[in-house]
Parts: structure tokens; C-alpha cells; sequence
């Protein structure tokens, strides 16, 4: 029976998996653009996820993460001739490294909630205008990678490959998310994103796993930001350090479900898709049909706080544990 | 550094300190007495800006003269922020006040990158670029006039805080929420007047700020981080903290910026404001200790 059931949850996902790969390789370039920006957004949702919607974490400064992960390996590759395949690795360590120091000091003076989000929000402030001002590293201007077909660099004509890419970094990024939801590591972020206080009094370390959760969600992010930078060939710093960065994934994350599993990618690929739809409103300037978009992103985002605050997920499980009990469907509380 | 180079500086950031305070005396308010922390309070500020800007180039309207039309009807549009949305929030999580204020902060600022585009732009009244010389230091006429507005708000309000039964209402509802209600007092009353009380002030600041300054559709986030920096500096909901942070911002952001870089001015408020989060997380004057 066990049998069984598993294989009504794994025939689902391989067929979701070939769909998702035959659909690559039938659709015209332009959608295979869409696709790889909704994978790529999909990989920085789990990861944000994993601090946010598991643990509390309520980052709003992870375009640092994404931002400092971009520049490592582009650097390494500019200056040194470092493969970004290795740079990509060495980008996501430096961007662990710091979420672990920033959630270290954060953490030892209590900062939490509201007010981490605003100390990593001015986080994000502080690291633009510092790359903006940095010269050694482009500065304003950003930095360029050459165009070429160069596989061993991470650097390919053909959009394919990328999507090959993507595709497998969120097959990873959903099996970490899953190893943690079913771990006792990921049984005691919950604990401390439902009561901090009570989980410190159960004897739970949680100075150590909400470092550890906003290093592996900072690392997670750092990778996605040499994808970024490989696939565009171009950074700067109104770019990857941007906040509209961290804003894609916030949204995704919260209409999609918050600490579930599919919710970000569920989310990030909506807001992908009205993004694709919102482009072809009949605007004339282009920046209208940004702001425009926003003005629409925004209005999701603060009704599905008031009226929906566990996403599409939450709202999907609740319906249906009233009718079956025991699943569960909480949004989580800061 | 020359003398006359640090006292120009120091009189530009006391003038600024002074803005400061008229813009961060309500973020702190509606914190302190809704514990809603208000990340789209900057933008109010830029939407009046923009608003001066409008009615100066189409009816010719002096700054001074649109803050008086301004400063009630955004003391209106607060009486509707909080019936309409914050009276639902304040019972909410805080997870959803960042969601909902942030939603209503990148609603605004691309409310006014769709009408106005991302330049800025300004207003060029006969007094913008008048100054009065004193000894070897210039005083911008249209930087001390706003502040003169500030310090007259400002105080006008600790007044009403400190002595009127109202403003005793409003502390006693910010010190202890359920207290306060046993007492007698009217908190949703209170609640509703300092959202409104907050919002004019913001937009006050901004209608006085627009003779010498360049407005964009980002200018909102400048004022949030600066009232963010002092509110954590002052101490959470405390109001004469504000105040005295107000300078102290301005004044490490001025001098900052002279001696190290300009640029980096903002990274140097923020160095500051984490100083201030690790070392003495409950804010120089303030006696609750953030959560």
C-alpha cells in the first residue's frame, strides 16, 4: 500500500518534470526566455523560502545575497580566468558566509520581525551603494561578460542549455527544501518560526539553526545570482543589488504558499506569466508597462495578505483538510 | 576642513534635522501607539511632493499656499488609510503590516513612475535659490523657511502629546494598548487620529521641502530609511528621542558624507543605525527593547 502511495505523489512530478522538458524544446525562443526567467525566479523563491517560510526569517535584503553571488564569480572569471562553473560554488560559499554573519550578529541582539526586515532592507541600501561606488568592480557602470560559445565558461549561444541548467538548480533546490521539511533540522525551524521563545524553552538551539537556515537560503540565492549573471552577461548594481530582486521572490513566495514546498514555484511562475501577460498591455512607453505592472503586483500582494495569508497552497490545504483532518495549513506568523 | 566649510555643514544639517524630525514624528507615532511599522510613510511624503508639483505648474501655486490645501486633505487621506485598511492591520500579524505597507509602498511609487516617469523634477519658486549671507556662511532662505515650518509643527504636536487630554489618550494608548482601553479610552479613536496625524505631517514635510528639492518617483524610500534610522536611533515610540535623533542622523549623515564620501552618506546612517541595534537595541532614549 505504502508502495502505492508513493507512486501516486512520484508519477505526478516525473510527468510534471516531462512535460516541463518537452514544452523547452517545442516552444519559440521568446518563450523559452520566459520559461528560464521563471525557473530561474522559481530557484530564488525556494530559497528564500527556506528562511522566510520555514523559519520567520522575514528577509527583505537577499538582492545582497543574489548581488554578491553574481559579482564573485564574474570577478573571478574577469580578473582570474576562474571557470564560473567553480566561480558559481566559490560565489555561493561568500553569499552563505555572509547570510551566516549577517543572521549572527542579527540574531545575538534579538533583532527579529519587523526589524530584521528593515535592518536587511537598509543591508541592501548600503550594499548597492557601495558597488556603485566600488570602481575595481565596475562600479556604476557594472561589468560585461564576453559573448561566445564557451561551455567550459558557463557561457552558451543557444538558450537550451540554460534552461538544462535552471531546470536542474530547482530539482535541487526543491530536493533540499524537502530533505529540510522532513528533517528534524526543518521540524525545529518550524518550531521557531510558530513560538521562538517556546522552542528556545524546549531546548532547541535556535541562535545556531536560524544562522545555519539564513546561510543555506543566503548560499541557495548566491548560486542563482551567477546563473543571472552567465545567462545576461551583464551585472551592475541598480541591476543585482537592486530590491526588486528580493520583491520577485517575496511575491512569489507569499501567493504562491509560504513554508510549503511548490508554493514559490507556484507563485513565481503566476507572476511570471501575468508578468508576460502585463507586457503586452497597449501602453506606449515601456517603463509605463513596468510601473503598470507593479501597480498590479502590489495590489496581489496586499490582498493576498489581508484575505489570503497562506497562499494558494494554504488556501488549497485548508479547503481540503475540511473535509480530510490533519494536513497542515498555517501561515506563518512573524 | 576649513571653519568656515564645518560650520556651513552644520548649519545645512541642523536645517535638515529639522525635516527630518517632521517626517519621522509620525512613522515613530503610528509605531509607537499601532506598532505597525509604516514602510510606505516615506512615500506619503513624495505623493505630496508630487502634488505641489502639480498644482504649481498648473495653477501657479506657491508651495506655502498648497500646504495649506495639502497638509487637510492628506489629514483626510489618513482618516481613510486607517478606516480603510490599518484599522483591519493593526489586528494582524506582523508579517502581514510588512506585506500590506510594502504592497502600499511599491503601489506609490509606481502610481507615480506611470504618471510622472523616473526624472525628477522640481519647482523653481523666486525664492529657491535666494540665501542671506551670515559672516563667511550662506543661509538657504527656502531650507530655513521649511524648517522653520518643521520646528513649529514639530513642537505643536509635543504640546498637544504632552499637555491636551487627547494627547494624553494617545500616549497611554502607545505605552499600554489594553490599559488604556480598560481606562475608558476611545483607542480606535486614537488610532485613527494618529494615522491621519501622521500622514499630514509626512506630507506637510514634503510640500515644504519642494522649493529647493528634486523629486522622484524613489524619493520616498530616502525618507523611510532616514525615519527608520531614527526611530531605532531615538528609541521605538518615543517621541523626544525622535526629535534629538532627527539631528543626530542629519548630523553624522552631513559630516559623514563631508569626510568620507557623499556617496557614501547613506551607508554611513546605516553603519550607525546597526551600531545602535547591537550595542543598544532599545534606541538612545528609549526605554522598550525592539522585538
Amino acid at each position: 500500500m505504502r508502495f502505492v502511495v508513493y507512486l501516486r505523489r512520484v508519477i505526478p512530478a516525473l510527468a510534471l518534470i516531462g512535460a516541463t522538458l518537452v514544452l523547452a524544446h517545442s516552444v519559440s525562443t521568446h518563450w523559452l526566455s520566459t520559461l528560464i526567467a521563471l525557473v530561474m525566479w522559481s530557484c530564488n523563491a525556494v530559497a528564500w523560502n527556506i528562511a522566510s517560510g520555514y523559519t520567520g526569517i522575514f528577509s527583505l535584503g537577499h538582492h545582497v545575497f543574489f548581488g554578491v553571488g553574481a559579482y564573485t564569480s564574474t570577478m573571478l572569471f574577469l580578473r582570474a580566468g576562474v571557470s564560473p562553473w567553480i566561480g558559481m560554488f566559490l560565489g555561493g560559499l561568500l553569499a552563505a558566509l555572509l547570510g551566516a554573519a549577517v543572521g549572527g550578529v542579527t540574531f545575538r541582539y534579538q533583532i527579529r520581525g519587523v526589524f530584521l526586515g528593515l535592518t536587511t532592507l537598509a543591508l541592501g541600501e548600503v550594499a548597492r551603494s557601495v558597488a556603485a561606488g566600488w570602481n575595481w568592480i565596475g562600479g556604476p557602470v557594472g561589468l560585461l561578460l564576453p559573448m561566445s560559445n564557451d561551455p567550459k565558461n558557463f557561457i552558451f549561444i543557444e538558450r537550451l542549455p540554460y534552461f538544462y541548467i535552471a531546470f536542474a538548480m530547482l530539482l535541487t533546490y526543491l530536493g533540499i527544501a524537502w530533505l529540510i521539511e522532513r528533517s528534524w533540522f526543518g521540524y525545529y525551524l518550524k518550531a521557531i518560526r510558530e513560538d521562538e521563545g517556546a522552542a528556545e524553552a524546549s531546548g532547541v538551539n535556535t541562535y545556531l539553526y536560524k544562522t545555519v537556515a539564513l546561510g543555506i537560503s543566503a548560499g541557495l540565492t548566491g548560486m542563482v545570482g551567477t546563473f543571472y549573471a552567465q545567462y545576461m552577461l551583464f551585472i551592475a548594481p541598480d541591476v543585482v543589488f537592486h530590491f526588486d530582486v528580493t520583491l520577485n521572490m517575496l511575491l512569489g513566495v507569499m501567493v504562491g504558499g509560504s513554508g510549503t514546498l511548490f508554493g514559490p514555484v507556484l507563485g513565481s511562475s503566476l507572476f511570471t506569466a501575468l508578468g508576460e501577460g502585463l507586457r503586452n498591455l497597449p501602453l506606449a512607453a515601456s517603463a509605463r508597462v513596468a510601473a503598470g505592472s507593479k501597480m498590479v503586483y502590489a495590489a496581489i500582494l496586499v490582498i493576498t495578505a489581508l484575505y489570503m495569508p497562506g497562499g494558494i497552497v494554504g488556501w488549497w490545504q485548508s479547503r481540503r483538510s475540511t473535509r480530510t483532518p490533519a494536513r497542515e495549513a498555517r501561515p506563518h506568523a512573524a | 576642513m576649513t571653519v568656515e566649510v564645518a560650520l556651513q555643514t552644520l548649519l545645512s544639517a541642523l536645517l535638515t534635522g529639522c525635516i527630518y524630525a517632521l517626517i519621522a514624528v509620525g512613522f515613530t507615532l503610528v509605531f509607537g501607539v499601532l506598532d505597525i511599522v509604516n514602510f510606505a510613510h516615506g512615500n506619503v511624503a513624495m505623493l505630496a511632493m508630487f502634488a505641489t508639483y502639480v498644482l504649481f505648474h498648473a495653477f501657479g501655486l506657491d508651495p506655502y499656499v498648497s500646504a495649506l490645501i495639502l497638509a487637510p486633505s492628506f489629514f483626510l487621506l489618513g482618516l481613510a488609510l486607517y478606516q480603510g485598511l490599518f484599522k483591519k492591520l493593526v489586528e494582524l500579524p506582523h508579517s502581514t503590516h510588512i506585506m500590506v505597507t510594502l504592497g502600499l509602498m511599491i503601489g506609490t511609487d509606481n502610481l507615480a513612475n506611470f504618471i510622472f516617469g523616473a526624472d525628477l523634477r522640481g519647482v523653481n519658486t523666486s525664492y529657491t535659490t535666494a540665501s542671506v549671507v551670515l559672516g563667511d556662511i550662506s543661509l538657504q532662505v527656502a531650507r530655513a523657511m521649511a524648517a522653520g515650518v518643521a520646528v513649529v509643527v514639530v513642537s505643536g504636536i509635543a504640546l498637544f502629546l504632552k499637555y491636551t487630554d487627547f494627547g494624553k489618550s494617545i500616549r497611554a494608548a502607545a505605552s499600554n494598548r489594553l490599559g488604556a482601553k480598560v481606562c475608558g479610552i476611545n483607542v480606535e479613536r486614537v488610532y485613527l487620529i494618529s494615522v491621519a496625524l501622521a500622514v499630514a505631517a509626512a506630507a506637510l514635510a514634503g510640500t515644504v521641502m519642494m522649493p529647493y528639492y528634486l523629486v522622484s518617483p524613489v524619493t520616498g524610500h530616502e525618507f523611510l530609511n532616514k525615519a527608520f534610522a531614527i526611530t531605532v536611533v531615538g528609541g521605538m515610540g518615543s517621541f523626544g528621542g525622535a526629535l534629538v535623533a532627527s539631528l543626530i542622523v542629519a548630523l553624522v549623515e552631513a559630516f559623514g558624507g563631508l569626510l568620507l564620501s557623499p556617496t557614501l552618506a547613506n551607508a554611513i546612517v546605516f553603519g550607525l543605525l546597526i551600531l545602535v541595534l547591537l550595542f543598544r537595541p532599545s534606541g538612545l532614549f528609549g526605554q522598550r527593547p525592539i522585538h
